[in-house]
């Protein structure tokens, strides 16, 4: 029963990541000719022409798919028009930077997100509860690219108190991963409060409540790990909304990420770092759904039994 | 909208649940009458920008650079919101911009639900493999960041397509029009009544336009007022990476980024289209909430 939902989901991750090289595939060879978007307009049309051949454009499409398969397995992504290293590399490169920056935001959100939520939940209608709930929408609608700017305009430029640039020392982390994470945590807050209010109303904690259970028992022990379950999904959401909003959060800081190499590429069309950093990212939400996926069977037994596909 | 409240178990006739949500509207708390006084005169500046901007946004005078908010140029011109690095009126450029935002949003917007809902009854419609496939980009694109794709898209084509761009911030959030007109089509035609129209000889787009559209739109407007905004976000987050709207075109993002490189001696030009953005979605996600509370009574016990 159990190996039979693993493996659908795994099937259903791969298929993803095929979809995703396919859809990577046709943009850059069916949108237009790769070899005239990145070259200046007045490149010596041979050139243009022996590039053509050296990619193998000129042979049919289906041909040049397989071939994108094999160069991809091999590790392959193609390499960069500007210096002709291996994309792969250039982008290897940027990872901890990023990696630093998403796993801080995440973290953010997490132990933001979540007490703020319980806090709002367990003093429902309160003004505790009415105040957390207008950060929330304030923090959710605050876009992060002037979030960022306001950041740096009050304590850079006003208060003098925090470096807008660099990335070496941990205190240049704090304006970059407030910006990544608030809208993510005001989310987090918003949906773990609603998902503590029904589990509150349940006739268990009714429950609990009758045989005398002290009510920060109930809160912690009985509401709080029911309740969390179904933020696991949406911390699975947060996974994509931290890669966007790294893309943002990398440009205002000029941190050294691999959002910021994406915006840089698009620019200046390095199409083989924009494949490079499109398949990352797929992968990387491929696995954080998978997780998350399996992680629900772990710790729900009723998804166990579930039919259908576990939506 | 309010057509919706009738899915509901309740005994009021459907008039007098409309007139129920005017009532309410006028008895909202005024915070969500302010939101809604905001994107009034949002709306009002994106269809009067030309005739009521006091300057040409686009005119230049280097003898008055980076004026504060509230100042006076040599020659007695006055400037509300200050000037930028070129001497231009921000004002002026903050309601072209404002103009130029709205309007990518509206028809992005449009264009996303027309093409996404038209996927969902397509594959309604037809079911089998076309379903299937339909099905299967649904779940890809629920899984990739939409931003990802759109730069993928931008870095082929390249930037400075006005319209494409349009058609590509409004493509976010197909899927969702997808999946709500794909089901909502399915449970129509479990009714009967399109069974039975076919049998009289009416045409696929009769029925769809005619009788299944009517019953499921507001279910397709609900969503829009979810995409709206986010439709802004994507723009003006793209025009400030510098791969969306480009000049001579200025949207609020790019607006915004031009004042990235002013924070340190004229904070205005940062700050102006920022709030402007900022306020909007506010404005937005305050009016939503209330609106999809008031239609809405399950979802009151969370809030």
């Amino acid at each position: 029963m159990i190996g039979g939902i693993v493996i659908r989901r795994v099937l259903r991750a791969m298929l993803t990541m095929f979809l995703v090289v396919t859809f990577a595939f046709f943009v850059l060879r069916l949108t237009g000719d790769p070899v005239s978007a990145m070259m200046p307009d007045d490149t010596d049309p041979a050139i243009m022409e022996q590039m053509r051949e050296d990619w193998g454009l000129n042979r049919p499409l289906a041909e040049q798919y397989v071939d994108y398969w094999w160069r991809l397995v091999q590790g392959d992504f193609g390499n960069a028009f500007r210096d002709g290293r291996p994309a792969l590399e250039i982008v290897g490169e940027r990872i901890p930077a990023t990696l630093k920056l998403t796993l801080s935001g995440f973290a953010f959100i997490v132990l933001v997100g979540f007490p703020l939520g319980i806090l709002a939940a367990v003093n429902r209608g309160s003004p505790m509860d009415r105040a957390i709930m207008t950060i929330s929408v304030t923090g959710f609608s605050l876009p992060n690219f002037f979030l960022g700017i306001l950041l740096i305009l009050i304590f850079s430029v006003q208060l003098r108190w925090l470096p807008a640039f660099g990335s070496e020392r941990w205190y240049h982390l704090l304006m970059p991963v407030f910006t990544l994470g608030t809208a993510g945590a005001a989310v987090i807050a918003r949906f773990v409060r609603s998902s503590m209010l029904e589990v509150l109303n349940a006739p268990y904690i009714r429950a609990a409540r009758a045989r005398g259970m002290p009510e920060r028992a109930i809160v912690w022990r009985v509401a709080l790990p029911n309740a969390a379950i179904p933020s696991i999904t949406v911390l699975g959401f947060m996974v994509g909304a931290l890669i966007s909003g790294s893309i943002v959060t990398e440009t205002v800081f000029a941190w050294p990420g691999i959002g910021r190499l994406l915006i840089d590429s698009v620019a200046q069309r390095e199409l083989a770092i924009v494949q490079t950093i499109v398949m990352l990212t797929a992968l990387s939400m491929v696995v954080a759904n998978l997780t998350v996926d399996l992680l629900y069977l772990v710790i729900d037994p009723r998804q166990r039994y579930a039919t259908g596909t576990g939506e | 909208m309010a057509d919706q409240t009738t899915d509901m178990p309740s005994e009021t006739p459907e008039l007098e649940e409309k007139i129920g949500v005017i009532r309410k509207m006028a008895r909202s708390p005024l915070l969500v009458r302010i939101a809604f006084g905001w994107l009034a005169m949002i709306f009002f500046v994106a269809l009067t920008a030309q005739w009521i901007m006091p300057y040409d946004p686009e005119s230049t005078n280097l003898l008055s650079r980076l004026r504060p908010p509230g100042s006076t140029d040599r020659n007695g011109g006055f400037h509300l919101f200050g000037t930028d690095h070129i001497g231009r009126d921000l004002f002026s450029r903050l309601l072209s911009a404002i103009q130029l935002t709205m309007s990518v949003a509206v028809f992005g917007t449009l264009f996303g639900a027309i093409v996404g809902s038209t996927i969902g009854f397509v594959a309604a419609r037809y079911r089998g493999w076309i379903d299937d496939v339909i099905m299967v980009l649904v779940d890809f694109q629920a899984s990739m960041p939409f931003v990802i794709i759109a730069l993928s898209v931008i870095a082929v084509t390249g930037t400075g397509n006005l319209l494409l761009f349009i058609l590509l911030v409004g493509f976010q959030g197909w899927e969702r029009y997808a999946r709500i007109t794909r089901g909502l089509t399915m449970s129509a035609v479990n009714h009967g009544y399109a069974a039975a129209l076919r049998m009289l000889g009416a045409g696929t787009f009769r029925v769809y336009f005619r009788h299944i559209l009517p019953n499921i739109v507001a279910a397709i407007i609900v969503q829009i007022t979810i995409n709206f905004p986010e439709t802004v976000l994507l723009e003006t987050a793209m025009s400030f990476l510098g791969v969306g709207i480009q000049p001579p075109n200025t949207s609020l993002g790019n607006l915004l980024s031009y004042g990235r490189d002013y924070l340190l001696n004229a904070w205005w030009i940062a700050a102006v289209p920022g709030f402007a953005i900022f306020f909007t979605t506010l404005a937005m996600s305050i009016v939503g909430d209330w609106l999809r509370d008031t239609l809405d009574p399950m979802t009151k016990d969370r809030r």
